[in-house]
């Protein structure tokens, strides 16, 4: 019996090693080992490295306030690498920036699918319901961020406390 | 043993580094996925996964505290890392979720405390 069960533990394991265990080392933590996510770009190093150039000119056009131009930019760089969260961060803020604030909560909730405890993606969040006149909306988002940012917390609180969600944001 | 070995050595090290300071961040996480009372959550996660390891390594209870890694394990996939897809995502979850499954069935082994006590008992 006691043979039986060992044999079955050890099947169990063999096979979730031989199915999962490569892909198990380029891991990020997650939640369950206790990490949290954080960077993770799947897909080809091609495609990711494509990706990034792309984000990069969204920064760059994004300095320079041309917005769409930086919309058209992250949608690349995302379709490129749909797990690049700093990208669909980037992208909700552009939307933001444009009043388009049901796609910048779209782009926002990619990014926090991706990165749970991203607390830029958090503060931008809490912009945009700013912006829409939600200020129990921002509060909620305020409430996670304290716990994952404590500065950006307070530049955030000043914000919600001045109802403007462009007051000390910074692209 | 090796089993055990290895999954007290994730764990504690994860546990540890909650109790250690990234407990807030965890608070966060929790809050965003929506995990009911986050504070008491993540204190609760922060000491099974400590104090599983300490019982892992002991080979204490060994069958429980598999349980409950994964139960946790499901849950820390079904929140978190099930949207972040395979790779890069809930494959190290699904591997520690499939350990800590192996030792709910098989028990603590060779070298628990339990078996060395029951040995030493039954020489005598």
């Amino acid at each position: 019996m006691r043979q039986m069960r060992y044999t079955l533990a050890g099947g169990i394991v063999i096979a979730a090693l031989a199915a999962f265990g490569p892909a198990a080392f380029g891991h990020d933590g997650g939640m369950g080992g206790g990490g949290g996510g954080t960077d993770s770009n799947p897909g080809t190093s091609s495609q990711a490295s494509a990706a990034r150039i792309y984000f990069n000119q969204g920064e760059e056009y994004s300095k320079k306030k041309s917005w769409s131009l930086a919309i058209q930019a992250y949608l690349e760089a995302v379709r490129l690498d749909p797990k690049f969260a700093e990208a669909w961060n980037n992208l909700g803020f552009c939307y933001r920036k444009v009043k388009q604030y049901d796609k910048a909560f779209g782009a926002y909730k990619q990014a926090l699918d991706l990165k749970p405890d991203y607390a830029n993606a958090h503060e931008y969040m809490a912009r945009t319901y700013l912006a829409m006149g939600d200020k129990d909306g921002a509060m909620r988002e305020y409430e996670i961020l304290k716990h994952l940012d404590v500065k950006m917390a307070a530049e955030l609180m000043q914000a919600i406390q001045a109802n403007d969600s462009d007051l000390g944001d910074e692209s | 043993m090796l089993l055990r070995l290895a999954l007290a050595a994730v764990f504690g090290a994860y546990g540890y580094a909650k109790w250690a300071g990234g407990m807030d961040r965890i608070v966060g996480l929790f809050m965003t996925v929506h995990i009911p009372f986050p504070n008491i959550t993540a204190h609760a996660v922060a000491t099974l996964e400590v104090g599983g390891a300490v019982l892992l390594v002991l080979g204490i209870v060994t069958r429980l505290v598999g349980i409950l890694l994964a139960i946790e394990m499901v849950v820390a996939i079904a929140t978190v890392v099930w949207r972040q897809g395979f790779v890069g995502g809930y494959a190290f979850e699904l591997t520690l979720l499939t350990v800590a499954l192996a030792l709910a069935v098989a028990g603590g082994g060779a070298f628990s405390i339990p078996l060395l006590v029951r040995r030493r008992s039954g020489a005598t």
